[in-house]
C-alpha cells in the first residue's frame, strides 16, 4: 500500500475546498469520489490536518445548524462544522499546484527516455 | 453563512442514545483538550458519523450495523484522539500536555492510566467502490523540547517550580500537601543534585527518583497549566471521569435498569476498590463516575456481554429455523390427510349422489307407470319396495358421507390454523434477522396478487429482520412453480424469473423494501 505524503494530503484537501465550501464527511467523500475509491484520507489524517490548515490561516471555519428530516422544528439538531478555503489558502493551493507541476515535469525528463527505451526494447 | 451548494442528503433523525453517543463519550473522554475544544470535536465527528450512518442505510445496512461500520472507518479510538489532541494544541500547550495527562506516583506504586485499552480496537474498512486504497496519514508530531538543570542544595519548591516554568507550567503544593504533617517537611527539604537534560516527563521522572521512598501518598501531577504536589486521594478525586454507558435494551424496567447497575457494581468491586466510584442508572443509561482504569473495565465489559448478546441471538436463530422446520414438517403431514380425507369424502359424497339418482329413477318409472296402468299391483309394490331398500341405503350412505365431510372439514381447518401460523411466523420472525431495525415510525407494507392459486392481498414488512422474496412467496403460499414474478418498486416494474427458481435460490433473492408490490402471472 502507498502512503502519501503530509504534502500531498493537504494538496488534494485544499483541491477539494477550492470547488467551494464543504464540511469533514463530504471532503472525505469528495476525495474518494474524485479519485474513484485510490485515495482514502483515514479521519485520523483528516480532521488534525483541518485543523491544521485552519491554525495556519489557510481555511476558515464556521458552524451550522443540521436538522434532521422529520424532527421537531423546535428540537436542536446537530452541528456541522463548514471549512472554507480563505484568500490565503487559494494562494497556497496555487504554490502546491505549481511546486507539483514542477516536480511531475521533473520526474517526466527521468520517466520518459525510459519509457522510450522500453518500447524500443519491445 | 449559506452552504447551497452540493447534494448533502437530508440527515435522519438520530435515535435516543445509540452506540454513536457511547462511543463519542469514548472518544471525548481521551482528549486531551480544554472542554470546549472537546465539545467541538465531538460535534464535528458526530456529524461525521451520522452523515455516514444515513448513507450506509440508503445502502441498505440495517441501523446497528451502519453504526458499527461508521465507526470502525474511523479507525483505531485512541490513535484518533491521541492525532486530534495534538493537532489542536498550540505549540506552547502542547508541551503542557506532552504526557498526555499521564501521571507520576512519588514514592509509591506507579499509576498510569493508559487509554490505548479502553476501547476494542477496529479494523480499517475500505469505503466502498474503493480498491486499492491509498492511505493518507498526518506525520507523528515533533519531539517534546528538552531543557538542561542544574540545581545543587536548593530546596524541593524551588526545584520544582524551576522544572515547571521550564516547560511553561506553573507549579504549586495542593491543599491536602500543605495541610499534611509531611507538607512542612517537604517545604524544608532541600534536593542534593538535580542535574542533566530532560524532557518534562523525564525531569518528573527524575524529580521521582531522587524523592523515592522520602515521601509516601504523594503525586507528582500535571493538569493543563500547571504541576502540582498532591495527596493520593486528591489525585485520586481528580483523575474521576463522569461518563455514560447505554444500558441493554433488554433491561427495559427502572427495576432491570436498577439491577444492571447494580450488577456492574458488584462485579467491578471484585477487582476494583470502588472507593471512588459511583454508578447510577438515568433514564436508560448507566452514568459512571470513576477513575480510568474502572471505565475500561466497564468499557470491556460491555463489549463481553455484547458478544453474549449475540450469541444468544445466533442460538435463537437456530431455534427459529427448527421451530420453522417443524411447523413445515406438521402442515407437510396435515396436508397429506387432508388430501386423503377429501378422496374419501368425494368418493362417499359420488356413492350418495348414485343411490338419490336411482331413486329418483325409480320413482319417475313408478309416476310413469302408474299413469299408463301398464304394470300390474305385484309390479307396482316390488318397484315399492325396491325404492323402500334404496332409501334405506341412501341414508346409510349420508351418514358415511356426512363422518367423511366433518373429518374433510376438521382437517381443512386445522391445516389452514397450521399454515396462518407459519405465515404470521414468517412474516414477524423473519429469517435471517440481521440487526434490529428500530427506525420504524409507521406500517410497511408489501402486497402480492397474481393467480388464483395464492393468497393475494397486502403484508406488513416484518419489524426485525429481512423478509426476501422467496420467503414472501412461500408465505404468499404461491403454487405453481412456472409463475413469473414481477416487481415493482418506485413505479418501475421489473421481471425477477419464476416462482421455483427465486423459492429454490436458482436466483439470488431480493430484500424487499417498503411499498413494493409482486405480480405473479401465469406460465404462457
Amino acid at each position: 500500500m502507498l502512503t502519501l505524503k503530509q504534502d500531498h494530503s493537504t494538496l488534494i484537501v485544499l483541491s477539494v475546498l477550492a470547488d467551494g465550501p464543504s464540511y469533514g464527511y463530504a471532503i472525505s467523500k469528495a476525495i474518494a469520489a474524485k479519485s474513484d475509491g485510490h485515495f482514502k484520507l483515514t479521519a485520523s489524517g483528516m480532521y488534525p490536518l483541518l485543523t491544521k490548515l485552519e491554525k495556519q490561516g489557510l481555511v476558515t471555519t464556521s458552524w451550522e445548524e443540521v436538522k434532521a428530516e422529520g424532527a421537531d422544528p423546535d428540537a436542536t439538531g446537530r452541528r456541522r462544522k463548514w471549512y472554507t478555503l480563505s484568500p490565503k489558502g487559494h494562494k497556497q493551493l496555487a504554490k502546491h499546484i505549481e511546486a507539483n507541476r514542477q516536480m511531475q515535469a521533473l520526474l517526466d525528463a527521468f520517466v520518459a527516455p525510459a519509457v522510450n527505451d522500453q518500447n524500443a526494447h519491445a | 453563512m449559506k452552504h447551497t451548494h452540493g447534494n448533502t442528503p437530508k440527515p435522519k433523525p438520530p435515535t435516543s442514545r445509540d452506540g454513536i453517543e457511547t462511543w463519542l463519550d469514548v472518544l471525548t473522554s481521551m482528549l486531551s483538550l480544554p472542554s470546549s475544544q472537546r465539545t467541538q470535536v465531538r460535534d464535528e465527528l458526530e456529524d461525521h458519523l451520522r452523515s455516514r450512518v444515513d448513507d450506509l442505510l440508503v445502502l441498505g445496512k440495517s441501523e446497528a450495523e451502519a453504526i458499527r461500520t461508521a465507526i470502525s472507518e474511523l479507525g483505531e479510538t485512541a490513535q484518533l484522539a491521541r492525532h486530534i489532541s495534538s493537532a489542536s494544541r498550540t505549540p506552547k500547550s502542547f508541551r503542557r500536555f506532552a504526557m498526555n495527562a499521564t501521571f507520576f506516583v512519588l514514592a509509591g506504586s506507579v499509576l498510569t492510566a493508559s487509554v490505548s485499552m479502553m476501547i476494542p480496537t477496529h479494523t480499517n474498512t475500505t469505503l466502498p467502490g474503493a480498491t486499492e486504497a491509498i492511505v493518507v496519514e498526518t506525520a507523528e508530531v515533533t519531539e517534546p523540547i528538552r531543557h538542561r538543570f542544574n540545581h545543587e542544595r536548593e530546596p524541593v519548591v524551588d526545584v520544582l517550580q524551576s522544572i515547571a516554568t521550564a516547560y511553561g507550567l506553573s507549579f504549586r503544593f495542593s491543599d491536602g500537601v500543605r495541610k499534611s504533617p509531611f507538607g512542612k517537611t517537604i517545604l524544608d527539604t532541600q534536593l542534593n543534585t538535580f542535574k542533566g537534560e530532560y524532557t518534562l516527563k523525564e525531569a518528573i521522572d527524575a524529580f521521582q527518583a531522587r524523592m523515592y521512598m522520602t515521601y509516601g501518598e504523594t503525586v507528582l501531577a500535571m493538569t493543563e497549566n500547571e504541576l502540582i504536589l498532591m495527596t493520593l486521594e486528591e489525585h485520586k478525586r481528580m483523575q474521576i471521569e463522569i461518563q455514560a454507558y447505554q444500558i441493554p435494551s433488554w433491561a427495559e424496567s427502572d427495576d432491570d435498569q436498577r439491577n444492571y447497575g447494580f450488577s456492574i457494581e458488584q462485579l467491578i468491586s471484585t477487582k476494583h476498590d470502588l472507593e471512588y466510584t459511583t454508578i447510577q442508572p438515568v433514564n436508560g443509561s448507566l452514568v459512571v463516575a470513576a477513575p480510568p482504569e474502572v471505565h475500561a473495565e466497564i468499557i470491556s465489559m460491555a463489549a463481553q456481554l455484547e458478544a453474549i448478546g449475540k450469541s444468544m441471538q445466533a442460538q435463537k436463530t437456530q431455534q427459529r429455523i427448527e421451530q420453522h422446520a417443524q411447523m413445515t414438517r406438521r402442515i407437510d403431514r396435515l396436508r397429506a390427510e387432508y388430501e386423503a380425507a377429501k378422496s374419501v369424502y368425494f368418493a362417499e359424497r359420488e356413492k350418495a349422489n348414485e343411490f338419490s339418482n336411482r331413486i329418483d329413477e325409480l320413482r319417475s318409472r313408478r309416476l310413469f307407470v302408474r299413469s299408463n296402468d301398464e304394470l300390474s299391483k305385484e309390479q307396482q309394490e316390488a318397484l315399492q319396495t325396491q325404492i323402500n331398500n334404496l332409501g334405506e341405503q341412501s341414508k346409510q350412505q349420508e351418514i358415511t358421507t356426512d363422518e367423511a365431510k366433518a373429518r374433510f372439514e376438521r382437517l381443512q381447518s386445522i391445516l389452514i390454523d397450521a399454515e396462518s401460523e407459519l405465515i404470521l411466523s414468517d412474516i414477524n420472525d423473519a429469517l435471517p434477522i440481521e440487526g434490529m431495525n428500530d427506525s420504524k415510525d409507521e406500517m410497511r407494507t408489501v402486497s402480492i396478487m397474481g393467480t388464483a392459486n395464492m393468497r393475494s392481498g397486502i403484508y406488513q414488512l416484518p419489524e426485525a429482520g429481512k423478509l426476501t422474496l422467496a420467503r414472501f412467496l412461500m408465505a404468499a403460499d404461491v403454487q405453481d412453480p412456472n409463475g413469473k414474478v414481477l416487481l415493482q418498486r418506485g413505479g418501475v416494474s421489473e421481471p425477477i424469473g419464476t416462482v421455483g427458481d427465486i423459492s429454490s435460490g436458482t436466483i439470488d433473492s431480493i430484500v424487499l423494501l417498503p411499498d413494493d408490490q409482486v405480480v405473479i402471472t401465469a406460465a404462457d
